[in-house]
C-alpha cells in the first residue's frame, strides 16, 4: 500500500513537472507563434466540410471573416482543396461550392487577393472546384486578375489539367490564352498532364 | 542472405515451449500497435483538420501526449510489482478504450472550444494509459518466458512490434482514408476527414481485442520458478536521480544523450512534422501510410540480414556512423526543390517530392538500424556495474525535455514554412527557398549533424574510463 502512494506520488510529481515544462516552454515560444491556418473557427469547419458549423459561425460573426497570416480569407480557404482523386475531389467541390454561396452571401469579396496575389478564384482553378469556379464567376469574381509571378487563374487550370475549368474561363479570360496555352504545354511534356486532358484543354484555348 | 534469414528464424523453435501467456502478452503487444502506430501517423492532421487546432497548437499537443507519456512511465515503472500484471493492463487498456474512443467521436457531437477542451483532457488520459503499456508488456514478456527462451522472446516481440507498425500504417491508416492498401484500390476509402475518426475506432477496437487478452491472463504463473519469490530491487525514479546525480559517469552519460538530441529528435518528425509534410506536398489523399511503413519494413530486414554482420565492430563507432547516416538523410528535404528537378529522371514536383520523401525515408532508416540497438549497450557500457538498471531508467531524461519542446518547435516551422496551400504557390514560383519546406529542414537538418559532430569531438572523453567493454554480437534491441 505504502509503494502503491509513493508511485501516485512520484505521478503527481512527475505530471506537475511535466506540465510546468510545457508552460515553461509555452511562454518561451509565445514571441515566435504566428496565426495559424485554422485559427480562424470557420476555416476550422471549412476543414472539415462542415456547412452546418460554417452556416452557424456566420450567423453569429459580424462578417464573413478576416484574412490569416498569408492574407487568405475563408472564402479563398473554402476555394482550395489538395486533391488527387478525381472522385473525392468531386465530392469535395460539392460541398465547397455550397459554403462559397453561404460565404458570398454574407459579403466575402470575391475579389480580395492573398500576399502573393492569388483570389479565391485561382485557388479553386488550381485546386480544380469546377462547381465552386463557376459559383465564383457568377458572384463577380474576376477572371483578369495575374499574381505577382504573372498568373491567371486559366493558366493555373490549365497547368494542373482541368479542362471544364479552361472551357469556362477562356471565355471569360481572352487574353490569358496565350500564356494558359504554353502552360498546358509545360504540364504536358512534364508529365503532369496526359495526351487526352492537353487535347481537351487546347480545343477550348483554341476556340 | 537466405542462411541469415534461416538462422533467424530457426532459433523460434525454442519458443514452442513457451505457454499461453507468453502468446497473450504478444498479442496485446500487437493489438496495441496496431492501435497505437496508425492513431500517431494521423494525431497531428487529426487536431488541425478534424479539432480545428493551429499548426502550433497540434505540434503543441503531440509533444505534450509524449511528454506526460514519458513523465507517466517514471512514476508507473514499477506499478506491476504493486498491482500485479493483469490488473496493470486492465487499468492502462481501459483508460486506451475510453481515451480512443472519445478521440474517435468526440468531433461528431461536438465543436469549438468544446471539442478542443474534451480532445486535451483526453490525449492526457491516453497518455496515462499509453505509459501503462510498455514497462508492464516488458515485465510480462520477463515473467513468462524462462532463461533459455528469454532473448529469443524478445525477438519476437521486437519483430511483432514492425510488423505490427507495418500493417497498422499500410493498412489501416491508408485504407481508412483513401480505400488503398500497398496502392491498390480496395474500396471508395472514408477521406482525409471521417478517415482519421475511423482509424481511431479502429485503435478503440483493438483495445477492447487487447483488453480480452489481458483478461485472459494467468497472474501468477512463472517460466522461470527460482523468479517467483524474487524480491523486486526497483526503486523509485526520482530517488535513483537523487542517488546519481553527483556521479561523473552519469554526467558524462546525461552530456551523451543531450549531444545526441539533434539525431534522436528526427524520430519524432516521423509523427510530429512528416504527416502534414507529406498530405500538404502530395494532396491530401497521399498514402501516408504507405510512406510510414517504408521504415519499419527496412528495420526488419535489417534485423535479420544486417544487424548480424554490423555487431562485429565497436559500439561508439557504429553510433557516430549511423548517427551521421540518420542525419545526412535530411540533406535530401533540404535541397532546394529546384535543384532536385534538374535530375534527369525527374519531370515535376510531385515526382520530385515523392523522390526526395522515399530517399529519406531509407536512408534515415539504414542510420536508425545502424545506431538504434547500440545506444541501449552505451549506456550499460558507461553505468558502474551495479547502477545499469539505474542508468537505463533515467536515460529518458533529455527526451523528457526536448520532446515537448520539439512538439511547440515544428508547430512554429510548419506554420510558417510548411503550411496548408503552400504547394500551389510552390508550383508558381511564389515561394523562395528561406519561405520553403526546404528551409524548414535545412533548419533541422542543421540540428541534427551537430550530434555526430558534437560526439567526434569529445569521443575521447566519453569513451575514457568506460566501466566495461561492450559484448560482441550483443544486440540490444
Amino acid at each position: 500500500m505504502t509503494r502503491l502512494r509513493d508511485i501516485i506520488s512520484d505521478g503527481i510529481i512527475l505530471f506537475a513537472v511535466s506540465t510546468a515544462v510545457v508552460v515553461v516552454a509555452d511562454l518561451g515560444f509565445s514571441y515566435l507563434k504566428e496565426s495559424g491556418k485554422t485559427d480562424s473557427p470557420m476555416v476550422a469547419s471549412i476543414d472539415k466540410n462542415d456547412l452546418e458549423g460554417l452556416r452557424e459561425k456566420l450567423a453569429k460573426a459580424p462578417n464573413a471573416g478576416a484574412p490569416d497570416a498569408q492574407g487568405r480569407t475563408p472564402l479563398a480557404w473554402a476555394a482550395y482543396a489538395n486533391i488527387e482523386t478525381a472522385a473525392t475531389l468531386a465530392e469535395t467541390d460539392g460541398k465547397r461550392a455550397a459554403m462559397i454561396t453561404a460565404l458570398l452571401d454574407k459579403g466575402a469579396d470575391p475579389n480580395a487577393l492573398d500576399n502573393d496575389g492569388w483570389s479565391p478564384l485561382m485557388w479553386a482553378a488550381w485546386s480544380g472546384l469546377t462547381k465552386s469556379a463557376d459559383i465564383l464567376i457568377q458572384r463577380g469574381a474576376r477572371c483578369d486578375i495575374r499574381d505577382s509571378k504573372g498568373h491567371s487563374a486559366l493558366a493555373l487550370a490549365a497547368a494542373r489539367g482541368f479542362p471544364e475549368i479552361v472551357a469556362e474561363l477562356s471565355t471569360q479570360d481572352p487574353a490569358g490564352r496565350k500564356s494558359a496555352m504554353d502552360a498546358a504545354n509545360a504540364a504536358l511534356s512534364n508529365g503532369v498532364i496526359d495526351e487526352k486532358t492537353a487535347a481537351e484543354i487546347f480545343r477550348s484555348l483554341e476556340k | 542472405m537466405f542462411a541469415f534469414v534461416t538462422r533467424y528464424f530457426s532459433e523460434f523453435r525454442i519458443l514452442k515451449s513457451a505457454s499461453r501467456d507468453f502468446w497473450l502478452t504478444n498479442g496485446i503487444q500487437f493489438f496495441d500497435g496496431l492501435a497505437y502506430f496508425s492513431m500517431i501517423t494521423v494525431l497531428s492532421l487529426y487536431l488541425t483538420t478534424n479539432c480545428g487546432f493551429s499548426d502550433v497548437d497540434s505540434g503543441k499537443w503531440v509533444g505534450i501526449y509524449t511528454l506526460y507519456i514519458t513523465a507517466f512511465v517514471f512514476a508507473v515503472g514499477s506499478i506491476c510489482d504493486v498491482i500485479g500484471i493483469k490488473r496493470s493492463l486492465v487499468i492502462g487498456i481501459s483508460l486506451l478504450i475510453l481515451s480512443r474512443l472519445g478521440l474517435g467521436v468526440a468531433p461528431l457531437f461536438l465543436r469549438d472550444d468544446p471539442l478542443q477542451l474534451t480532445v486535451k483532457g483526453l490525449i492526457i488520459v491516453m497518455s496515462l494509459g499509453t505509459a501503462f503499456m510498455s514497462p508492464v508488456i516488458m515485465t510480462a514478456l520477463r515473467r513468462y518466458t524462462s532463461k533459455e527462451t528469454r532473448a529469443t522472446g524478445f525477438n519476437v516481440y521486437y519483430l511483432l512490434m514492425n510488423i505490427g507498425a507495418v500493417i497498422a500504417n499500410a493498412l489501416i491508416v491508408d485504407l481508412m482514408r483513401t480505400g488503398k492498401a500497398f496502392g491498390l484500390v480496395v474500396f471508395k476509402g472514408f477521406g482525409n476527414v471521417t478517415g482519421n475518426l475511423v482509424i481511431l475506432d479502429i485503435g478503440f477496437g483493438a483495445a477492447i481485442c487487447a483488453l480480452v487478452c489481458s483478461l485472459l491472463l494467468r497472474e501468477h504463473n512463472w517460466a522461470e520458478p527460482s523468479e517467483r519469490n524474487a524480491v523486486s530491487t526497483a526503486k523509485r525514479p526520482l530517488h535513483l536521480f537523487l542517488e546519481v546525480w553527483r556521479e561523473k559517469p552519469f554526467q558524462k552519460l546525461v552530456l551523451f544523450l543531450v549531444l545526441t538530441l539533434g539525431v534522436r529528435l528526427v524520430f519524432t518528425h516521423q509523427f510530429l512534422v512528416m504527416p502534414k509534410y507529406y498530405t500538404r506536398m502530395l494532396g491530401s489523399d497521399f498514402e501516408l501510410g504507405f510512406a510510414n511503413s517504408i521504415n519499419p519494413i527496412i528495420i526488419v530486414i535489417g534485423l535479420i540480414v544486417l544487424i548480424p554482420v554490423i555487431n562485429r565492430f565497436a559500439t561508439i563507432k557504429l553510433i557516430i556512423l549511423g548517427m551521421a547516416v540518420s542525419a545526412f538523410s535530411l540533406v535530401f528535404l533540404a535541397v532546394p526543390i529546384d535543384w532536385v528537378l534538374r535530375l534527369p529522371f525527374l519531370h515535376n514536383h510531385e515526382q520530385a517530392y515523392y523522390f526526395i520523401i522515399v530517399t529519406q525515408i531509407v536512408v534515415f532508416a539504414v542510420g536508425e538500424l545502424i545506431f538504434s540497438p547500440r545506444f541501449t549497450e552505451y549506456i550499460a557500457s558507461v553505468a558502474p556495474p551495479d547502477k545499469v538498471s539505474s542508468y537505463m531508467a533515467l536515460s529518458a531524461l533529455p527526451m523528457f525535455i526536448a520532446k515537448p519542446i520539439n512538439g511547440f518547435i515544428s508547430g512554429i516551422l510548419i506554420s510558417r514554412y510548411c503550411y496548408d496551400g503552400i504547394r500551389p504557390k510552390i508550383e508558381t514560383g511564389n515561394v523562395g527557398y528561406v519561405h520553403s519546406p526546404e528551409f524548414m529542414w535545412m533548419i533541422y537538418l542543421s540540428l541534427a549533424v551537430l550530434s555526430p559532430i558534437a560526439v567526434i569531438a569529445l569521443k575521447g572523453y566519453l569513451t575514457r574510463g568506460d566501466s566495461q567493454p561492450p559484448a560482441p554480437g550483443t544486440n540490444a534491441s
